[in-house]
């Protein structure tokens, strides 16, 4: 957690996380098939999921033309969207980095 | 994120109304059940709605003031969409490569994203490297953190927590410095006959089946094909050698189409726009020949000649676009 520190500005905003469907399809026997990166967006802590655009069912949309009208509505409702991250399976690593960049730029 | 930049500015008015009014009844092909949902996480806000009225569709990097960083991959095949993201962001939002990242593990820690310094995670990992530039036995010669050089290309392989022992990753990946004593990675590409513009991780297997399948169902006879990974246009294309005359004018369309059968990510990011339609390059008739003699020329062994049917264009340094039929 130590590497969180210093991350006000970044984590005072809303983070417009870009995954897949989790739950995409079923295999033979039952269990859900889906993005991996859906799965990790879900497995983030709550102090991260609380600050995510959207909720998972929107990356279920079916219909892809209405699915990336869908993102493009909610990130552009966002005057307060700070960061357009891949989630990782470690959100201190993506903090980090950030942290790092808007330091630099 | 690219696509999502063109929709936003292709359906500018239209989604500025639903954010003036608070509902994503803006958007007809939603179902019932999906408006609810996404107008669920909107309030109207008429004041935002005005400013980015004023603001207009052609100025991306100007209507999220507070964002601050977008991150996606920069390394290899991803490069292009990198930079072209970049660009419509104005060059004002950093758009950082959060690392080498991987279903299978995290691998880097970028520690400084303006000059794309990337540690590896040695508290985590085992990490061995074989030389790129070799196959087969020399992979079996691993080398450790402390042995790789800069500037050098290798096989990536790890053995994690998690299990995974020895796990070839099928990456190369470049030695691009050093942080104190650590060298720093950065993902090159695939290895080999395994291939993602956008995720979709396509296999040589799938388009070896795919192109065999619909040329069998157009009553060709194929005697060689390359697919090469197009990054700029984010596409693919088949350049395909027949035993007699030029493919038909859909075998593209269906090669395309069966690829979706197989995988069900590259059918996906067709779907969405994100990968371009394939395409088919016919080539004359001796461009498998000649492609044999050219990487034999170059140190592969003519007893054992292999060829891999998917790469990037990165990876092949034969040109095919050079075999086209004079008229093609």
């Amino acid at each position: 957690m130590a590497v969180l520190a210093g991350q006000a500005d970044i984590l005072s905003g809303a983070i417009g996380a870009l995954v897949g469907d989790a739950n995409e399809d079923r295999a033979p026997l039952g269990q859900p098939c889906g993005a991996a990166t859906g799965l990790v967006c879900a497995a983030q802590p709550w102090w991260v999921r609380r600050k995510l655009v959207m909720p998972p069912g929107v990356f279920a949309i079916r219909d892809v033309t209405a699915r990336y009208r869908a993102f493009a509505l909610l990130l552009l409702a966002r005057r307060d969207l700070s960061a357009l991250p891949r989630p990782t399976p470690r959100p201190c690593c993506v903090f980090s980095t950030w942290r790092v960049a808007t330091s630099r730029f | 994120m690219l696509r999502i930049l063109d929709v936003a500015s292709g359906d500018f008015t239209l989604l500025i109304d639903g954010i003036g009014r608070g509902s994503a009844n803006v958007i007809p092909e939603l179902t019932h059940g999906e408006e609810t949902l996404v107008s669920g996480c909107l309030h109207a806000d008429r004041a935002r709605a005005d400013r980015l009225t004023r603001i207009g569709p052609l100025q991306p990097c100007l209507w999220r003031p507070a964002l601050r960083a977008a991150m996606t991959w920069r390394g290899g095949s991803c490069g292009f969409a990198a930079s072209r993201l970049a660009e419509r962001l104005g060059g004002v939002v950093p758009v950082c490569d959060p690392g080498y990242l991987a279903s299978e593990l995290v691998g880097t820690l970028n520690l400084d994203p303006s000059i794309d310094l990337q540690a590896p995670m040695l508290d985590d990992h085992v990490f061995e490297f074989a030389d790129a530039t070799h196959r087969g036995q020399s992979e079996t010669q691993m080398l450790g953190l402390h042995e790789i050089e800069p500037g050098r290309d290798y096989a990536l392989f790890v053995t994690t927590v998690d299990g995974l022992y020895r796990y070839r990753m099928n990456d190369v990946v470049r030695v691009t410095g050093f942080s104190g004593a650590t060298p720093t990675l950065r993902f090159v590409q695939k290895s080999e006959g395994f291939t993602s513009i956008t995720g979709e991780k396509l296999h040589e297997s799938q388009v070896r089946d795919a192109v065999a399948a619909e040329c069998r169902q157009h009553g060709l006879k194929p005697v060689f094909f390359m697919a090469l990974v197009d990054d700029e246009c984010a596409r693919y294309t088949v350049y395909l050698e027949l035993a007699q005359g030029p493919p038909p004018p859909g075998i593209a369309g269906a090669i395309d189409r069966a690829l979706g059968e197989r995988n069900i990510e590259y059918r996906a990011k067709r779907a969405s726009g994100r990968l371009g339609a394939l395409k088919v390059v016919p080539v004359v008739e001796g461009t498998s020949h000649r492609f044999r003699l050219h990487c034999v020329g170059r140190g592969q062994r003519d007893a054992q000649f292999k060829s891999i049917p998917l790469t990037t264009r990165y990876a092949c340094s034969f040109d095919f676009d050079a075999c086209r039929p004079a008229a093609a």
